[in-house]
């Protein structure tokens, strides 16, 4: 896959894992890898991106085994950028649908076939 | 692979994304492996569902690169800045090759920012520190390795090996701007390299040290002032104070409007030039010149080894003058009066209240009284 365009796409589709609570890395790379083929692994760039950017926060909850877990929270911020990146994305995927599900136009016969027929 | 093995590898190729980077994504990989185990995975499974570190690296690569230029470049550059607030009597700034700029406080606090701008090498050397300690703040830049053989890793290989030699000096640009509460009992700030430069401070004494940098004070209160450089330029100007001792091992010394009971002077090879209200003068150079203008002296004493001299009394009702000569020639200027040149010796006019000593070498002497 193109990877502007899959990168666009993952980063919005964490953001909008987010939208409905809070999640930690391993629940929401498995949601994600779940879905598509991807390296969960590199989710983690991205959530680390978000995160630069402000559109998300972190805070770690202690677990009863193992290390602490660390929980992502969209902030206002990172909730309007998804609901824009949504937008954008469906009137995109809406184009793309509308070019890709075009039929071609039947080509005319041309005479001489018809006279060899 | 095993967990360790894959987990050693993701370390090692982070590693050129910085420490901070470098161990939050180690964090985050940790803690999946933990999650898988605890949902019964094995390493292989989540070794194979987190992928390939390399297309993990590709992709942090391309968001370092996506990133505007402005902003990437603030994220690298080491900057800090920061309020203290505290029970301070002195400051003492250490900026190795950092420039160092002293401003004053609107209120009690001491005020720091720091800013690396240099290139990458120069933010891998140099760190910011501060502490305090019985009453005094001490802040600034020290190198963040030692060792004579430091090497340091950059995208996987070796891009510098440092030592001083290797280092380039153009490329390291680092300010710490200090805002300076008034009624310090001490400020001190000390470089190698850097500039230093005070303006408006209120403080009992200020002592600035570079070795190859300026030093520029203006506008300043300050009982005490002691300005030492070695190759660097000294520049006063409109400081109130006591004394003032201004030493420079090869650069130019220049002071202006100032109000100065006692007044130091010297250097080895630079000029030396002064305008100022003064009582007590003392002027050197080895082989520069000397020009002064004193208003209102009553004491001055000035040589110079190879250079010319210019001397101005002003303010005065008498001048006591003892001229010692080498070679060269001494014109003394009278208002109303021709100038005329004049041998070593002691001369006096008017009441001779102001005792002026000046000696020359080889250069000449204009003196004008």
């Amino acid at each position: 896959m193109n990877t502007q365009f899959k990168k666009g796409a993952l980063e919005l589709c964490v953001l909008s894992q987010l939208v409905h609570g809070d999640k930690y890395g391993y629940e929401l790379t498995e949601r994600i890898s779940g879905e598509m083929s991807i390296a969960s692994g590199t989710l983690y760039p991205i959530l680390r991106k978000l995160k630069d950017d402000n559109h998300v926060t972190t805070y770690l909850v202690e677990s009863e085994s193992g290390p602490a877990r660390k929980y992502y929270r969209l902030t206002d911020g990172g909730r309007k950028y998804q609901k824009d990146v949504k937008t954008e994305w469906e009137k995109f995927t809406a184009s793309v649908n509308r070019l890709i599900a075009e039929e071609p136009e039947e080509p005319e016969e041309p005479e001489e076939l018809k006279n060899m027929t | 692979m095993t967990k360790s093995e894959y987990l050693n590898s993701l370390q090692e190729k982070l590693e050129k994304f910085g420490k901070e980077l470098q161990e939050e994504i180690v964090e985050d990989y940790k803690q999946h492996f933990a999650e898988g185990e605890k949902q019964g995975r094995t390493e292989e499974e989540i070794i194979e569902e987190l992928g390939n570190v390399e297309e993990m690296i590709r992709e942090l690569s391309e968001m370092d690169q996506d990133r505007d230029p402005d902003r990437e470049y603030k994220k690298i550059e080491r900057e800090r800045n920061c309020t203290y607030i505290g029970e301070y009597n002195s400051i003492e700034l250490s900026g190795e090759e950092a420039d160092i700029v002293l401003e004053p406080s609107e209120g009690n606090q001491i005020q720091v920012e720091y800013e690396n701008n240099g290139n990458l090498e120069s933010q891998l050397q140099y760190d910011f520190y501060q502490y305090d300690k019985n009453g005094i703040f001490f802040a600034g830049v020290r190198r963040k390795y030692s060792g004579e053989n430091s090497k340091t890793k950059i995208l996987g290989k070796i891009m510098f090996t440092y030592q001083s030699n290797f280092f380039r000096k153009g490329d390291v640009s680092i300010q710490l701007r200090v805002r300076v509460p008034k009624g310090m009992l001490r400020v001190l700030a000390a470089t190698t390299s850097g500039d230093i430069s005070a303006c408006d401070l209120e403080a009992v004494e200020l002592q600035c040290k570079t070795g190859s940098g300026d030093i520029d004070v203006s506008k300043a209160r300050l009982k005490k002032v002691q300005l030492s450089s070695g190759s660097g330029d000294i520049d006063v100007s409109g400081i109130r104070g006591e004394s003032a001792s201004l030493h420079a091992a090869s650069g130019d010394i220049e002071l202006n409007g100032c109000e100065v009971v006692e007044l130091a002077g010297s250097t080895a090879s630079g000029d030396i030039t002064m305008d100022t209200r003064v009582r007590d003068c003392r002027c050197s150079t080895g082989s520069g010149d000397i020009e002064l203008r004193v208003k209102g002296p009553e004491r001055v004493n000035c040589s110079a080894g190879s250079g010319d001299m210019k001397l101005c009394i002003q303010g005065v009702d008498g001048v006591e003058a003892r001229i010692s000569q080498g070679s060269g020639e001494t014109k003394i200027y009278r208002k109303g009066e021709e100038s005329r040149e004049i041998k070593g010796g002691t001369y006096i006019y008017g009441n001779g209240a102001c005792k002026v000593k000046a000696s020359i070498g080889s250069g000449d002497m204009e003196l004008y009284i």
